[in-house]
Formats: C-alpha cells, structure tokens, sequence
C-alpha cells in the first residue's frame, strides 16, 4: 500500500465543501447522528440525577467514533471524482488505488474506534467479552459502505447493518458501564451478533467487493 | 489520429446511433450540435469514460482495452465540470495531477497562470467558475499531449479571453500534429478558425469533415415559396416559411442551377443549425 498516497486521498476530501454537500445530501440523518453525541449527553445530565462526569466521559468516547466515521465514510464512497478516471492510468492501478483507500480507511476508522474503546474501559469497568464486542462492531461499522442507490436490497441491508451496529455497541457500552456483568444479556447479544449481525455483514461486504469492482470504471461506462 | 467505426451507446435512454468518423490530425475539430444531441456523450467515449456497446475506437490505432494508459497520457481535458481539488491551490492541484502525465512542464503551467492573471496560490474552491476554467485550461496546456478535448469551456469566459483561448488553441496545432476536439455553440468563431466540423443531432453524426467539404455540400436557398418548392425534393433538408418568402437547407450537387431568382448562399455553422 502506498500509505502516503492513501492518507493524501483520504485527507484530501476532509474539506468544508465537501462536508456541506453530505449535510445537503445526507438532510436529517446527517444532522441526527452529528447531534447524537449532544442529545445523548443531554439525557443523562437531566435524565439521571446521579449522573457522573465518568458517564458522560464513557459515553462520549462510544458516540463520538461513530459520528466521526459516519462522516468519514460519507466523505469518502468508492466511487471518484471524474478526474481519477481521466488520469493515465490503467484499470489495475485504478483498482489498487481504490483498494488502498478503502484499506486505510478501515484502518483510520479502527483506531478511532480502539481510542474510544481504550477510553470507555479506562474509566469503565473493564470486560473482556464487552471489549470483544465492542472491537468487532467497530470493525463492522468501520468497514461497510452504501454502495448501491437508495431503495435498493443493498442499500437496505447496509443501512440496517449500521442501525444495527449501533443498536448492538450501545447494549455493550450500557453493560459494560455497570458494575455488574450480566451474562445474560452478553449471551443475548451474542447470539443476535452471530445470527442476524454476521449473515447480514457478509451480504453487505459481498456488495461492497462488487461495488469495488464497478468504483473502477466511471459510472455509466 | 481518432478513429470511431461503426459505435453505439446507450446512455439510459439516450443513444449514440453508428457513430463512424474519423478526427485527423493537426486540425481544430468543431463538436456542434443542438443541446442534447450527443456531443458530451461523444467526448465522453473518446475519453474512455463510456466504453461502446459495439463499435470500435482507437486512438492512434491504440485501444482503451489494452492500451488505456497510453491512450489517456496523450488527452488533455477541460470540461465545464470542476475536475481539481477544491480545497487545494492551483499550484498544489497541478503538482498532484501533472505527476500523471509525462510531458507535463510546471514553468509553462505557471506562465500560463501569469498570462490568464491567476495566482498559483490561489484555492480552486474561491475562483469564479470562467477562472476555474481559465486554470482547467492552463493545466491542459501545461500537460503538452497530443490532443486537447473541450467540453464547451469558452461560453464561461468574458470576450477578452475568449480571443485569448482560440489564439492558444490555434498555436497549440501549429505544429502539425497535436488536434484539438471543440464542443462548442460558439460557432462563429468556429467558422473562423475550425478545419475540420462534427455536427450531431439525436445522437447520430449529421456531418463529419472539413470545413472546405462541408461548405460545399450545403447551400441556403431563399425566395418564393414556390420556387422553392421547385427544388429537387431528395435534396432539401429542410424548409422555413416565412412571411415574405422561404429558406430552405438544401445538398448542393455540383452543378446545381438554381433559379435565377433565388438566392443561394453557402450555410454558416448558425444557419445549418437553425435550418436542420
């Protein structure tokens, strides 16, 4: 992987136009999750009366990750600007191209992921089986994309992929910041994760590998 | 030299219909069509960003399917679409893209940006549209390929620099061998100073050839209605009445005699546009 071209690209779409035109695009789903964090901190200052600093901390580090990568993600699809295709390059150097930037990523989007792990069990209560979940759910959202139009089985299945993903971090974040274990509800979402999370994950990413395939030619060729 | 036999393409429900021409080279070749005939489509194909559904095109007897790179080294592009990175300066987004192209020459790029009064550290995203185009145009220049294609750049430039673009599109194929593919509606000046005319409608080639050929090939007939209507119907294109007479576009055979009565003027690339 060229990592210098990689973080250039990735780096190069954090600008403000292109952060306007998701919020224009994205309308109330992109104004939701960015204020997810606001709402959230909000409930349980009012909503609980012995709500701890600690709680607020916990719950910023779980929330804030996954705002920073929705935006991430939106900012950069696997498809290009029309510049990328018109460059002399050729169909397997536009692949690699497209490839490394999907890879690091990923690998952005998992480190922010791991920091707010790192910092829900530093001031949490540390659980190996919470922070496996934890982990894996931050790869899930990490790595899908909606690749296909609006309205379509893939864009379904990869919108509820991420619902799902946060529904399945937030149940964990909540355990995990209580002192008790409840293995129960571990269980629970164990067993959601292996049954509905995991066959769903492996519809989404076989949309992805082909979304991979067509983000290599411009769109319509 | 682009060579396109025999192409089709359906773009939803739009088609290129047997598109067959041939572009030489060393020519500035006019693209002119009305709006939605095919030209930005056509563009599209030579560029390799539709590939034909049958049909073959070669450039410079290279394919897109094996030699895409090649093929690519050798267009500079300027379409009205905003192809630089917005939020980069002109120098910045002209150091990243000219890595690509092999006779890419940052003094001339720079030069060019003095001449169309931009500054390189200008941010692309805080230009008017005319100067995102003016630095489109220098960064196509600066790439020194054989061929330069232009999706209709000039609409956006005031009078000034309009001159200035057609002096530089007219060097650029001074030396015989570099040929500029022109969409443009802009046909007077076109008429001025283009060799060689495409012109489209409804996705199919109307005309391909040069300027010489084309205006040989078409005459505007204009006088009574009934004379007009005398005319050898297998060779008028098309008919406007108005309220003292009629025009008609009609093909010129050599030899032709026309009434003396009529008045027969070869087309201008307007006139053949408003009469088809």
């Amino acid at each position: 992987m060229n990592i210098k071209m990689a973080f250039t690209s990735y780096i190069t779409e954090w600008n403000k136009e292109n952060l306007k035109n998701i919020f224009k695009e994205s309308g109330t789903e992109a104004v939701g999750i960015v204020l997810m964090p606001v709402w959230f901190g909000i409930a349980m200052m009012y909503g609980k009366s012995n709500t701890l600093s600690v709680d607020i901390l916990i719950a910023m580090a779980f929330l804030i990750p996954i705002v920073f990568v929705w935006i991430s993600q939106a900012l950069h699809p696997l498809k290009k600007n029309k510049m990328f295709y018109l460059l002399p390059r050729n169909h397997e150097e536009r692949k690699i191209r497209i490839v490394d930037d999907y890879l690091f990523q990923i690998v952005v989007h998992m480190m922010v992921f791991i920091i707010g792990d790192i910092v829900i069990f530093t001031v949490g209560h540390f659980n190996i089986n919470g922070f496996m979940a934890l982990i894996f759910n931050g790869f899930v959202f990490s790595t899908i994309l909606v690749t296909d139009d609006e309205g379509t089985k893939a864009f379904i299945a990869a919108k509820i992929l991420f619902t799902m993903c946060i529904f399945m971090s937030l149940a964990q974040m909540v355990i995990v910041s209580d002192r008790d274990l409840h293995v129960v509800m571990q269980i629970i979402l164990f067993v959601m994760a292996l049954t509905i999370e995991l066959p769903l994950y492996v519809y989404v990413m076989k949309n992805i590998i082909a979304g991979i395939g067509k983000a290599v030619e411009y769109k319509g060729a | 030299m682009i060579a396109l036999c025999d192409v089709y393409k359906c773009i939803g429900k739009f088609r290129l219909d047997g598109i067959s021409i041939t572009i030489p080279e060393g020519y500035i070749c006019g693209l002119v069509g009305k709006n939605g005939s095919g030209k930005t489509s056509l563009i599209n194909l030579i560029l390799g960003l539709y590939t034909p559904d049958s049909g073959e095109l070669t450039i410079d007897e290279y394919k897109y399917v094996d030699n895409e790179k090649n093929i690519r080294g050798n267009l500079g592009v300027v379409l009205t679409e905003e192809l630089f990175v917005s939020g980069y300066s002109l120098i910045k987004n002209a150091a990243t893209y000219g890595t690509f192209y092999e006779g890419f020459d940052m003094e001339q790029y720079l030069n060019l940006l003095g001449e169309f009064r931009l500054s390189p550290g200008d941010k692309f995203s805080q230009l008017s549209k005319g100067q995102k185009l003016k630095a489109q145009f220098a960064f196509a220049l600066s790439c020194n390929t054989k061929y330069l294609i232009l999706d209709e750049p000039a609409a956006n430039f005031d009078e000034e620099f309009r001159r200035q673009f057609f002096d530089k599109i007219q060097r650029y194929i001074n030396n015989g061998s570099n040929s500029v593919i022109l969409a443009t509606h802009m046909t007077e000046e076109l008429d001025k100073i283009g060799d060689f005319l495409i012109y489209m409608d409804s996705g199919r080639v109307v005309f391909s050839g040069d300027m010489e050929s084309f205006r040989e090939k078409y005459r505007v007939v204009s006088g009574e209605k009934y004379k007009i209507m005398l005319l050898n119907k297998d060779d008028v294109i098309n008919i406007e009445e108005g309220k003292y007479g009629c025009k008609a576009l009609v093909y010129h055979n050599k030899g032709t005699k026309y009434d003396r009565e009529l008045s027969v003027t070869r087309p201008s690339i307007e006139e053949f546009m408003q009469y088809y």
